[in-house]
């Protein structure tokens, strides 16, 4: 009971710090998706000026860890660049974040629509469409149910990911709970902390599982 | 245009409040870096929970990372050891020492209750080090000022204990937060551990016939670490507090210390 009684108390921190988890993990998902899906229509473009940079962003982002990213953003580039410093911990999060998931969101949309037959895209322009309306009408819709499992990973990826802004002191889920059981000496906090994680990650499964569910229909 | 909005977006993020601190009475209504889980931490929780409003606190693992944000004008203040604020301003114009506290906070040698025998050698090797002057040169080798003076009188040469035991045979093997200039933190290579905590536990572990062993382990999980018994002690800038004596052995002050309040230089 006396157990209870004091994860009853440290509820209303943690849910708090949950806000902050929530609200990078969902601004910072949906962010990247309109840079990935303007970075994977990029890859997939003929012309070597779009294409070439975008590869190379994909490259960079994905190719370099998301903590020294999120590090170099708040602490090296207002070192070199005086002007880009970010007072705000939760935007320059927002930004590493964005800009970082994007690269892997590009990834995810660009393999889901290459996955489409080649047959759709030909059968649309001999119908007389240009490629942007094929893809805009055909193609992309029909990617859209490959696309989801993915980047429900993806998501669920990111919401645990976010931890990793306790080391520019902001105060998530994880950096709450680790405050109290270092404060409190006591590593009972981990148990409510994993529940608040559980919980969400089965909220975001459910929901992109009835998404799955409803884009089905184009298969 | 995504990156462009995100410019204009950090350029008008630019631009901390600035303030003039001169006490942690002048905390509410601004931005305040602490460590996480120092006793400079815990002092502005207990200000806070005594209804002090407004105080925005930027707690950091590491107290590089408190000026680092304090170099960019982010925070408003570091509230930290006196050790450390020496480091920081010692030979630089940057940064200006503004409050230092009246209570002083010394630091011990932290180690589990069970071990009492090494306790008493540790104890001794500390002495053993004032009386023979050794402490004093590594307190002047690490700080440029002795911040040990005075703290023990040794007058007769003292007798370390043999007794004792260690969790390895031969080591003594210390748990320590590397990150914390100058009491422990990384040479210029970025490899070797440096410092006057470092000095003092190979002193110490020389004179009880051991070699020292180090253990980098993060602040917030340091006493844990004790309790699940990684390593024989701690010597990592251990302030002495009632409730850590209550739970652990803490041997008497082999360093000063004191609570204070560092802020940045005007330019």
């Amino acid at each position: 009971m006396d157990s209870l009684h004091q994860i009853a108390n440290w509820m209303p921190a943690l849910v708090h710090a949950t806000g902050t988890t929530l609200a990078l993990t969902a601004t910072s998902v949906v962010t990247a998706l309109a840079l990935g899906i303007v970075l994977a229509l990029a890859k997939i473009s003929g012309n070597s000026w779009i294409n070439k940079p975008a590869t190379a962003y994909v490259f960079f982002f994905r190719g370099t860890p998301l903590l020294i990213q999120l590090f170099f953003i708040y602490f090296g580039l207002p070192q070199i660049f005086p002007e880009l410093n970010i007072s705000s911990r939760f935007l320059a999060a927002y930004i590493a974040f964005s800009l970082n998931i994007a690269a892997y969101l590009a990834e995810i949309i660009r393999a889901a629509i290459q996955s489409i037959d080649k047959g759709q895209m030909e059968a649309a322009r001999s119908l007389g469409m240009g490629y942007g309306q094929a893809m805009r009408l055909v193609v992309i819709p029909q990617s859209y149910r490959r696309m989801i499992p993915p980047v429900c990973n993806e998501f669920i990826m990111v919401l645990k990911d976010t931890a990793l802004v306790s080391i520019i002191a902001l105060n998530d889920l994880t950096f709450q709970t680790k405050m109290i059981a270092s404060n409190k000496a006591s590593a009972l906090v981990y148990v409510p902390a994993l529940a608040i994680y559980l919980v969400l990650t089965a909220i975001f499964t459910i929901i992109f599982n009835n998404l799955e569910k409803k884009f089905s229909v184009y298969e | 245009m995504c990156l462009a909005a995100m410019l204009a977006f950090v350029l008008a993020a630019c631009g901390g409040s600035k303030g003039g601190i001169t006490s942690p009475d002048d905390f509410p209504g601004h931005n305040i870096a602490v460590k996480i889980a120092t006793t400079a931490s815990d002092s502005i929780d207990e200000m806070i929970e005594g209804g002090a409003k407004k105080i925005e606190v930027s707690r950091y693992e590491k107290v590089t990372q408190c000026f680092d944000d304090l170099a960019l004008d982010r925070v408003d203040a570091v509230y930290v050891d006196s050790v450390v604020s020496a480091y920081y301003t010692a030979g630089s114009d940057k940064y200006n020492r503004v409050w230092l506290s009246d209570a002083t906070e010394p630091m011990g040698v932290c180690l589990a209750k069970s071990a009492g025998p090494l306790a008493a050698a540790v104890e001794a090797a500390l002495d053993t080090m004032y009386f023979d002057g050794t402490m004093a040169g590594i307190a002047t080798k690490n700080f440029g000022e002795d911040f040990t003076a005075g703290l023990r009188d040794v007058k007769e040469a003292p007798v370390i204990p043999t007794d004792f035991t260690t969790m390895a045979p031969g080591k003594l093997i210390i748990g320590c937060d590397v990150g914390y200039p100058p009491m422990e933190y990384k040479a210029d290579n970025g490899v070797d551990f440096v410092g006057f905590d470092i000095d003092v536990a190979a002193r110490v572990a020389e004179l009880l016939g051991l070699e020292a062993e180090y253990v980098n382990t993060a602040w917030d999980g340091i006493f844990t670490g004790l309790e699940n018994g990684r390593y024989d002690a701690i010597v990592s800038a251990v302030s002495i507090t009632p409730e850590r004596q209550e739970k652990y052995i803490l041997t008497r002050p082999y360093v000063a210390n004191a609570l204070c309040i560092v802020t940045k230089a005007a330019e």
